[in-house]
């Protein structure tokens, strides 16, 4: 009953199940209704980390492999789910940041009530088994699906225009992965070619490397296309504020904390070990673009007005950090772009909780409007500077441990290819910015002469109370993360890094070769000056 | 041969060598269109026979008229047994189903007419059940209705197991009457009466631009049957006509060629004959569009499956022309093979070559590459064809105040979409024929799956007509509130026809992609990859449009002087039943994708 298996397609299927079961319940009220909710994301919490105690450390193969039927034969393509040292933590994180959703949108939320929890769990379902689908089919398949209920959310209850953020939101991602559709399916095709038998197993794609080197750089911009959208790298971003900002608290919460290390997860699982030649080929291309995206995220969030869009801004920003590691291809930024994922959904995530505590207070999120609210909101206050310490990567927390290792591993990659090193000295002073905009944010909100928004339609005689204890809950499991990776990160490095190596093996191979390639080419003419002068 | 020669060979074609209905008889393997046949003919009877009791407790459930439509297509589907034919036991059986032709060789009977049969006949079976529940057959002409669906069903049926060129042309013909008077069926409104109009001229002159191109044909091979059509062409050897210059009787061919297309193009609605549809959609009623939007399309489709085929590539089972060195001995075996056209099937190729030892037949490999010059021209054209068809189907989709002009764009884009799987045939059908195979039961795959969404689609039109009288969709507004289940349903039918996973529109889309993609690998021609990348920008921009109508639905605030109302349980239900597919056809689309590839098995091995 408890094997691990069998735990994974339970756990899957729990939010699945408890989508179902809101709208079964609807008739009988709210109440129950989000009570409901809650008690399915916790089943799935406790069944994500039974998964991780019993997820064996240095384990690199995939672990608790459920293959329930072929979902076609003939295809070959087939329902597989399992957890590798990539998946284990995004999917573990997924099920806090869910019940951190439910916690935020407890009073936020008064409209549709059932429909509401049911997207938010439908959301979840499609979360958990992108993370986990081994068949690359199946990925794509709930690729796609998480983009429903999140059109949704933002769409039906988010700010004044949602519905054009919505689509927005929807048509960029869409548009993007369409073309990751035709990559992965060439993938697929190449394969099939060199094997002769139909394949989707990602982990058969991966260990086979038959895409032949002349067409990786096609299939990598195809990749490109969908998860650089959806991460967001630098000129594709836009649309990421806006659905921030219009999006629900919980949306914004699951959409910073989650959905955007799709991308990131996608270019781990799929661009760099299976297409490693063109990895290291557009390797500057690519950190280029990370810096860039690091360096315009922070200076554009320093100019923010609205709090939201300052936190939405800062994501753009962090995320450079994580694809900056990525793509640096030496162990140890990879591991550390892999828990800079991690940290970001849990700073970011809180971030926004505690934006939407503030505004469901005072109806606004102009920074303008506010001052010196920790005299009046002490427990905000305090997990509000909590969290900015962790986003700034402040010594002790989680945001400290990964960009370290993120901007060690670049230097060395700097280090052997001198081009790069300018990209590694940017990178750093993304940092200070970071650490500007964020302390900015703290100082005019919360510190300072006490100033409260006026004439927003809070003050109809209710008194505005610190965070109660549903809040605090919502906050404190992110709040020990917060510690728990900044003191011990080995604990969530030793399960990782295993993968990440087996991953990103191949192409730090190549990128090796391709600097040797070019040493040599400078070197040539050397020689042959060298030579000519030993003959006279 | 006299006319009694003539006749005796007709009845033994038809019942089949032997006593009573024969293994080989071409009525026993006809016998769903027969049913079919039969089923109009009673329901013209019973309108004027009164037959006591029947007919009044008949009247009282929904109308004779129905129950006969519902009966008949129900035994005609039975009769096609696809179940039977296309199932893996089935398959591998030793006296399964190949492809033997029927009629004299006007008709072909394989395991592709089972498929697209069974899905015709499936189809007019929901349909059937779909114009009862929203109310249709309730009026006086009820009777007439389902006359003309089943006619029109006759005439696909045919159209997807012709196997001669003038069969090619009643069939669309008869396919295409009855509709143009199913576009009339509103009679009181002016745009109904216009519809019909329209839809008739535009028809007409199509009918006559492909019989003219039919003629071009026929002058230059001097047949009208399919399979010798390729045959033929492999005589007149085009590389050689291409490389030396002889560009007359190309041409000639290629204007045949195209003016046949514009006929086939014109029940596709694909782009430049589209006209018609939007306009004939918006006419006509949300009834009569599910069923032309399905039915005749997917029959067009199979239709241009076997012309295409017929035009680049030998069918099965095809005496090849013999080639030798010396002209005279070639003319011999020409003649010789001319001659035994008539009787068809089995060849005993090897006795003749020991007496004439120059004269051995072709290989089949060897009249393939003959043919290379036709594919290669079909396969472009089609490819053009289908990825303006797509472009412009979901550009002009954009603009669409009309849920029925929007839903004809698409589907015109939809026709764009499968249409794309026949350049991915002809161009592997050269090289690798089961690949080649496979790309057509991709095609077979998606017409299936569209069948439901479309219908789907169009009945949840329909039934909201009925219970709002808008078919615009800014009424559509907040509609969530009002019926929660139907919009839920026609969302994930409109999310299923922009091909997003894990609907079933995915999975008909990713069929058709694959063998694009590997016809791209296989032969490296750098069209097939457009194909490819049109297809999945198409996909992004149609999602625009579609889900424009899903925000209406759910977002946007609901209109304060609406009446409340309900959709008909029953209608629920039936809407229910036609989304299960669409919804769950991701969990196992094995057994559909085992039946699309056992239809396509006997098109060219």
């Amino acid at each position: 009953m408890f094997e691990p298996e069998n735990l994974l397609l339970a756990t899957i299927l729990v939010p699945l199940v408890g989508a179902c079961l809101m709208w079964v319940l609807a008739p009988l009220g709210d109440v129950i209704v989000r009570r409901v909710a809650l008690g399915t994301t916790l089943v799935a919490l406790v069944g994500t980390w039974a998964l991780v105690a019993k997820f064996p450390k240095n384990g690199d193969q995939p672990f608790a492999v459920w293959s329930w039927f072929d979902a076609s034969r003939d295809l070959n393509v087939q329902f597989s789910l399992g957890l590798d040292g990539l998946s284990l933590w995004m999917f573990a994180l997924s099920a806090v940041l869910m019940v951190t959703s439910i916690f935020v949108s407890w009073t936020a939320i008064r409209e549709r009530v059932p429909l509401f929890y049911g997207m938010l769990l439908l959301l979840e379902f499609g979360c958990l088994g992108v993370f986990t689908a081994q068949d690359i089919i199946l990925f794509y398949v709930f690729f796609e699906f998480t983009l429903i209920p999140l059109f949704f959310l933002i769409g039906i209850w988010g700010s004044e225009d949602r519905q054009y953020a919505a689509m927005k939101f929807f048509l960029f991602t869409l548009a993007g992965s369409m073309l990751t559709f035709l990559g992965l399916l060439a993938i697929v095709l190449f394969d099939y070619s060199r094997t002769g038998s139909l394949n989707f197993s990602i982990a058969d794609l991966t260990s086979n490397q038959s895409v032949p080197e002349q067409w990786q750089v096609c299939i990598f911009v195809a990749l490109f296309a969908g998860f650089a959208i959806k991460v967001p790298l630098f000129p594709v971003h836009t649309w990421l504020p806006l659905a921030h900002v219009q999006a629900p608290t919980a949306g914004s919460v699951f959409l910073a904390g989650i959905l955007l290390k799709i991308g990131v997860y996608g270019f781990l699982r799929f661009s760099v070990p299976l297409l490693p030649n063109a990895t290291a080929q557009c390797m500057p291309w690519l950190l280029w673009l990370s810096v860039i995206g690091i360096i315009y995220g922070a200076l554009v969030a320093l100019a923010q007005s609205d709090m939201k869009k300052l936190v939405a801004y800062s994501s753009v920003s962090h995320l450079g950090y994580c694809t900056l590691g990525l793509f640096a291809l030496t162990p140890l930024a990879v591991q550390g772009s892999a828990l800079q994922m991690i940290n970001h959904g849990i700073s970011t995530g809180a971030l926004f909780a505690l934006v939407g505590m503030l505004y469901e207070r005072y109806h606004t999120r102009e920074i303008a409007q506010y001052g010196g609210l920790a005299k009046r909101l002490p427990c905000l206050t305090f997990f509000m500077i909590l969290f900015t310490f962790s986003s700034i990567g402040l010594p002790g927390t989680n945001g400290f441990t990964g960009e370290f290792l993120i901007l060690i591993g670049m230097f060395q990659r700097g280090w052997a290819t001198p081009d790069l090193l300018i990209i590694a000295i940017l990178a750093v002073s993304g940092v200070v910015l970071g650490a500007w905009y964020m302390l900015n944010l703290v100082r005019r909100v919360f510190f300072g002469p006490l100033r409260e928004p006026t004439g927003h339609g809070h003050d109809n005689g209710e008194p505005i109370t610190d965070l109660n204890v549903r809040e605090v809950a919502a906050l404190l499991p992110l709040a020990v993360l917060v510690f728990w990776i900044g003191l011990y990160p080995k604990f969530f490095l030793d399960r990782m890094a295993p993968s990440l190596n087996r991953v990103t093996f191949a192409a730090e191979e190549e990128v090796r070769h391709l600097d040797i390639q070019n040493e040599k080419q400078a070197a040539a003419p050397q020689v042959v000056t060298e030579s000519l002068a030993r003959v006279r | 041969m006299d006319l009694f020669e003539q006749i005796s060979r007709f009845v033994v074609d038809a019942k089949g060598a032997g006593d009573g209905i024969a293994a080989n008889s071409s009525v026993r393997v006809f016998l769903p269109e027969l049913t079919i046949c039969a089923t109009i003919v009673l329901m013209l009877m019973v309108r004027i026979v009164t037959i006591g009791r029947f007919h009044k407790a008949a009247r009282t459930y929904g109308g004779s008229a129905f129950w006969l439509a519902l009966l008949g297509s129900l035994l005609a589907l039975v009769l096609s047994a696809p179940w039977k034919h296309l199932s893996t036991e089935a398959m591998a059986s030793p006296d399964a189903l190949t492809r033997i032709e029927i009629f004299t060789g006007m008709l072909v009977y394989d395991t592709f007419t089972v498929f697209i049969r069974s899905v015709l006949l499936l189809f007019v079976v929901l349909f059937v059940v779909f114009t009862k529940l929203s109310g249709i057959p309730d009026r006086e002409d009820g009777a007439d209705i389902y006359t003309m669906v089943l006619g029109a069903t006759l005439g696909m049926c045919l159209m997807a197991s012709a196997n001669h060129l003038l069969m090619v042309f009643m069939a669309i013909e008869m396919a295409s009457v009855p509709s143009y008077v199913l576009a009339g069926l509103l009679k009181g409104r002016r745009t109904s009466s216009e519809a019909a109009l329209k839809y008739s001229v535009f028809g007409a002159g199509t009918a006559g631009v492909m019989l003219y191109g039919i003629s071009l044909i026929a002058g230059v091979t001097n047949t009208l049957h399919l399979p010798s059509l390729a045959v033929e062409l492999v005589k007149l050897d085009l590389p050689a006509m291409i490389n030396g210059g002889e560009m007359q009787t190309v041409m000639v061919l290629a204007v045949g060629t195209l003016m046949l297309m514009v006929g086939l193009a014109f029940k596709l609605s694909a782009v430049p004959f589209h006209f018609w549809c939007p306009d004939v959609f918006e006419g006509a009623s949300a009834e009569v569009n599910a069923f032309l939007s399905v039915a005749s399309k997917a029959a067009a489709l199979a239709l241009l499956v076997r012309v295409a085929i017929s035009l680049s590539a030998i069918a099965p089972g095809t005496e090849l022309p013999a080639v030798s060195q010396s002209e005279e001995v070639a003319l011999l075996a020409v003649d010789d093979v001319v001659g035994s056209d008539g009787d068809t099937g089995d060849g005993d190729t090897g006795d003749d070559g020991e007496e004439i030892p120059a004269a051995v037949l072709l290989s089949k490999s060897d009249a393939m590459d003959c043919l290379a010059p036709s594919r290669g021209f079909l396969s472009r054209f089609i490819a053009i064809m289908a990825m303006v068809t797509c472009t412009f189907g979901n550009l002009a989709a954009f603009g669409q105040t009309n849920i029925k002009r929007l839903l004809a764009y698409s589907t015109i884009a939809h026709a764009g979409y499968m249409m794309m799987a026949l350049p991915g045939l002809l161009a592997l059908a050269g090289h690798d024929p089961v690949a080649a195979e496979r790309a057509i039961a991709g095609l077979g795959v998606y017409i299936f799956i569209y069948l439901f969404m479309n219908l789907g689609a169009f009945a949840v039109v329909a039934f909201l007509r009925n219970s709002m009288r808008s078919e615009e969709i800014c009424d559509y507004a907040g509609l969530i509130r009002q019926c929660p289940w139907t919009v839920i349903m026609f969302s994930a039918m409109l999310f299923s026809l922009v091909g997003l996973p894990p609907l079933a529109g995915f999975v008909g889309k990713f069929a058709v992609f694959a063998g694009v993609a590997n016809a791209y690998f296989v032969t490296g021609e750098s069209y097939l990859m457009w194909i490819l990348i049109v297809g999945s920008i198409n996909s992004a921009i149609s999602l625009f449009y579609y889900l424009r109508v899903v925000k209406t639905m759910t977002m946007d605030p609901e209109p304060e002087q609406r009446t409340p109302f309900q959709v008909p349980v029953a209608s629920v239900c039936y809407i229910t039943i036609v989304s299960i597919p669409t919804v769950f056809l991701i969990l196992g689309w094995d057994g559909i994708n085992k039946m699309a590839v056992a239809a396509a098995s006997h098109l060219l091995m």
